[in-house]
């Protein structure tokens, strides 16, 4: 039985919290926020192996705990190492190293450059003739590093096509609302306006994920915008109010609560993750 | 004990109720860097200015040629990162701000991103700019005093572990001094910030176990540096050994070596810290064993030091 979209993305954010659980640190909300934009993305639309294989960057670094979710989802690495996560000797580091782990496209954490990053993994495309498409997510707080906007200025002026970005607008960065730190609204008019061609989408809507991610393949002569609509600690209730889960510790408690809302969104309980020793039963 | 970035938050406050000039820019990390306290305090003195450190370099140049003395803060890793709008706007300005980075040195679990082991270097080759760390609370206290009521641009970096106090109550910071903690004429182990206390453990360690007489000097002014107290310790010592949660190259090591390069008298300098490297995840205890900057770790180096350039000289200074 093939695992629908919508199971996957359960998984992805059960193996991440999982991993946030073990490490007693890192960052929860930004991750789950960003579950369904990664499903659509990982599983049907990127072409994830050969020469010509597409590239991501996680801009947001932060949230890689999701990023190695769909590592172990898709089998690149296995559950036990997923909750070695930033353990001492661990190829997944608190923020991605790529030179930890040859999977990532790039290592990303001080926030601002990934999408500068992907710009140059598409020129580097276009250059070979190589049919391989560049993604980035970044975060809305993100957007405020004026370097976004420097590659914002860039891909239009230079005419790539084989650009996406992704912004996970969730409303919320560190210290509280982007709206009121540091407004980047409207963002879908100040993309457009540079050049960009701009799909703004809900993004925990994963058939709506997948029809922006065709329609920005499709489209000729400008690159693509992303803007997805996004409720930060989606999935997990208790982390859906507020920004109180940006880098919280997901205590024994709170696992097993989040643990329980989340299984009750998978269409089947043999889709639950069980450990690989095969013991079963949580992870 | 304290963690120095608590001491940080509580001097700031302070401070800006003897000096109305202080005013303190962050960059969506204030709860981190401790700096929340000083935005409660004082909202119409405080600037949140997001994601966007570069942008806060340069607000933070015009508030001070304004007359205002900012605190700039961030991590370590990600404001001293800008460095070509340090050089530019704060520095070729001489603009009078105080470049705070916190997350100095083996942070932990976030891993090589957010850990600020290369600042030292990049800032103190800036022109003009001063650089200051402190190692313990009441010192931090000090400095940022001294800071608030001074005119000099500089960089403040703060560790992010807990720290004992090891100053007597009434301490004054002073730029250009060091301090020495413990007497000793067999070795100087010179170094700065969170680590100093680690060194002084160490010290006292091989003092009981091998009897070696080890100086203790904290230099909590890296630039201008105290060069007639290293000057001493080579003269006194003649075999010195730094210790710091930084790049070996450009760093208290560096700094250190390059004092004793121009003394007469002949010293050995060993430099201990990280070497070309970024660190892992891992937790401040893990890294620092594995980074030999735990107590024993320190003190294995000291002595290896020791058995190879050592015993000659303290036969000469230590007849019998
Ligand atoms: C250059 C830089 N400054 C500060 C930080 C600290 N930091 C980590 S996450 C975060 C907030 C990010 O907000 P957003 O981009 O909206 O991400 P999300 O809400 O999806 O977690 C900040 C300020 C950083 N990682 N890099
Ligand atoms: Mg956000």
């Amino acid at each position: 039985m093939a695992i629908s979209l919508t199971d996957r993305a359960v998984r992805l954010r059960l193996r991440a919290i999982a991993a946030l659980h073990r490490a007693g640190s890192g960052h929860a909300a930004g991750a789950l926020s960003m579950a369904d934009l990664l499903t659509a993305l990982f599983f049907g639309e990127m072409r994830l192996e050969g020469e010509a294989r597409d590239r991501f960057v996680l801009s947001k670094g932060h949230a890689a705990p999701i990023l190695y979710a769909v590592f172990a989802e898709l089998g690149w690495i296995t559950q036990t190492e997923l909750l070695s996560m930033r353990q001492s000797g661990s190829r997944l580091q608190g923020h991605p190293d790529r030179t930890a782990l040859p999977l990532l496209d790039a290592g990303t954490g001080a926030l601002g450059q990934g999408a500068s990053v992907c710009l140059g993994y598409a020129l580097a495309a276009r250059l070979r003739g190589s049919i391989s498409r560049n993604y980035c997510v970044m975060g809305d707080g993100e957007s405020q590093e004026g370097q976004i906007w420097e590659a914002a200025m860039y891909a239009p002026a230079v005419g790539l096509d084989n650009v996406c970005f992704i912004i996970d607008a969730n409303g919320y960065q560190n210290e509280g609302r982007t709206a009121e730190i540091l407004s980047v609204a409207p963002m879908g008019p100040a993309w457009r306006a540079l050049g960009w061609n701009v799909l703004e989408i809900d993004g925990h809507d994963i058939p709506g994920i997948q029809t922006a991610l065709r329609q920005a393949r499709e489209h000729r002569g400008q690159p693509s915008l992303i803007l997805a609509r996004t409720v930060k600690g989606k999935g997990v209730p208790f982390m859906e109010r507020g920004n109180d889960w940006h880098c919280r510790v997901i205590d024994g408690e709170r696992y097993a609560q989040a643990v329980v809302c989340l299984e009750a969104q998978l269409s089947d309980p043999s889709l639950r993750l069980v450990d690989e020793s095969g013991a079963g039963g949580g992870m | 004990m304290e963690a120095l970035r608590d001491a940080l938050g509580k001097a700031l406050v302070a401070a800006g109720h003897r000096h109305p000039d202080l005013v303190v820019v962050s960059c969506d990390v204030r709860t981190a860097t401790r700096v929340q306290g000083f935005f409660k305090e004082f909202p119409r003195r405080s600037f949140e200015v997001g994601i966007a450190e570069a942008n806060g370099v340069g607000i933070a140049t015009g508030l001070a040629l304004a007359g205002l003395r900012p605190f700039l803060t961030s991590f370590s890793a990600f404001i001293t990162g800008k460095n070509v709008e340090i050089r530019s706007s704060i520095a070729y300005n001489r603009a009078p701000v105080v470049v705070v980075g916190t997350h100095g040195g083996l942070i932990g679990p976030d891993g090589a991103t957010h850990a600020g082991l290369q600042d030292i270097a990049v800032m103190r080759s800036i022109p003009g700019m001063r650089v200051f760390q402190p190692a313990t609370p009441l010192e931090t206290r000090a400095m940022v005093e001294h800071l608030a009521g001074d005119r000099h641009m500089a960089y403040l970096r703060i560790g992010r572990e807990v720290v004992p106090e090891l100053l007597e109550p009434g301490y004054q910071f002073v730029p250009g001094r060091g301090v020495v903690l413990r007497e000793g004429i067999d070795l100087a182990l010179i170094s700065s910030g969170s680590l100093v206390h680690v060194a002084l453990a160490a010290a006292e360690q091989l003092s009981r176990e091998r009897d070696l007489s080890i100086r203790v000097v904290n230099l909590p002014s890296l630039k201008p540096v105290d060069r007639s107290l290293i000057q001493r310790c080579v003269e006194e010592t003649g075999l010195v050994v730094t210790v710091e949660d930084h790049d070996v190259s450009g760093g208290l090591g560096s700094i250190v070596a390059e004092v004793v390069g121009e003394c007469p008298a002949p010293c050995q300098v060993h430099r201990h810290g990280l070497a070309d490297v970024f660190i892992s995840s891992a937790t401040p205890e893990e890294l620092a064993r594995i980074h030999r900057l735990d107590a024993a770790g320190v003190a294995a180096v000291v002595l290896a030091v020791w058995d190879k350039h050592g015993g000659p000289r303290r036969k000469a200074h230590r007849p019998g």
